[in-house]
């Protein structure tokens, strides 16, 4: 019978993956996939303890909500990323310092 | 037994795609190996037994956000120089840095004395349905609010300007 365990491990390594992205990448459209593999990897442990430790059912709700934040999200630094590449000609996140004084 | 065959064929095949997309050189091939992460994840909530969840990672993940990410990766990226838009640096520090956070939750994973660790099924559609427009209506509406002013900011943000 699958048991709890096999169900964290698999989400802590999504979760060490995403960091791993997040920290190597210089694409902004890259570091995003990594927050949206650390989103999931979230969502695997919402479903994880719903199913495996409490008689509820709210673990579903949060991953349920978690999801659609994360869409929300999506949209709006893609198009932050689109609007930026549009008017600087890139998307690395390096040389995105025009804030820089 | 055959559940637990079944999670360990997709589990290493969540864990494969999602070294890939850290890994890859081509920007393109990470997005689509993104894609199969979704997949899996949605395969792996339905062996865990909650078939909403899974319809509706398909649906948002697979079908929405995935298909942004597609469309913006093909907006920022010119097609011949699509291999120098995906490098990365720092291996080395990030390695470390990463392998040491997996460490720690795979300690604390498997040395927790965890209470129960057997199946329960209770996660029907029909409960879900009750439970979140009856105990959760005020997040409902809420994500309702955000997703509808995200969408009009997204569009209000990425439309050209015109002068």
């Amino acid at each position: 019978m699958l048991s709890l365990q096999e169900t964290l491990l698999l989400a802590a390594f999504l979760f060490s993956t995403g960091i791993f992205i997040i920290l190597t990448r210089q694409n902004a459209i890259a570091i995003l996939m990594g927050v949206e593999l650390i989103l999931n990897s979230v969502n695997i442990n919402f479903v994880a303890f719903d199913r495996f430790l409490f008689d509820r059912i709210d673990g579903n709700i949060a991953a349920i909500i978690n999801i659609m934040i994360a869409a929300s999200e999506v949209a709006v630094a893609l198009a932050i990323i689109i609007s930026i590449f549009r008017s600087l000609r890139t998307v690395e996140a390096d040389k995105l310092d025009s804030l820089k004084g | 037994m055959l559940v637990k065959i079944l999670f360990y064929i997709i589990s290493l095949g969540i864990a494969g795609l999602a070294l890939f997309t850290a890994m890859s050189k081509n920007i393109v091939r990470s997005v689509f190996a993104l894609l199969g992460v979704m997949i899996g994840v949605a395969c792996i909530y339905g062996i865990l037994g909650s078939a909403y969840l899974a319809v509706i990672q398909i649906m948002i993940y697979v079908g929405g956000i995935m298909v942004l990410f597609i469309f913006a990766v093909m907006f920022t990226s010119k097609i011949e120089d699509i291999n120098i838009t995906n490098r990365s640096y720092g291996w080395i520090q990030a390695l470390i840095i990463s392998l040491a956070i997996f460490v720690m939750f795979a300690f604390i994973i498997l040395y927790y004395p965890f209470e129960k660790a057997s199946m329960l099924e209770h996660q029907s559609v029909e409960r879900i349905g009750k439970v979140i427009s009856a105990e959760y209506l005020p997040f409902l509406i809420a994500i309702a609010v955000i997703l509808l002013v995200s969408l009009v900011g997204a569009i209000t943000i990425a439309r050209p300007k015109k002068e």
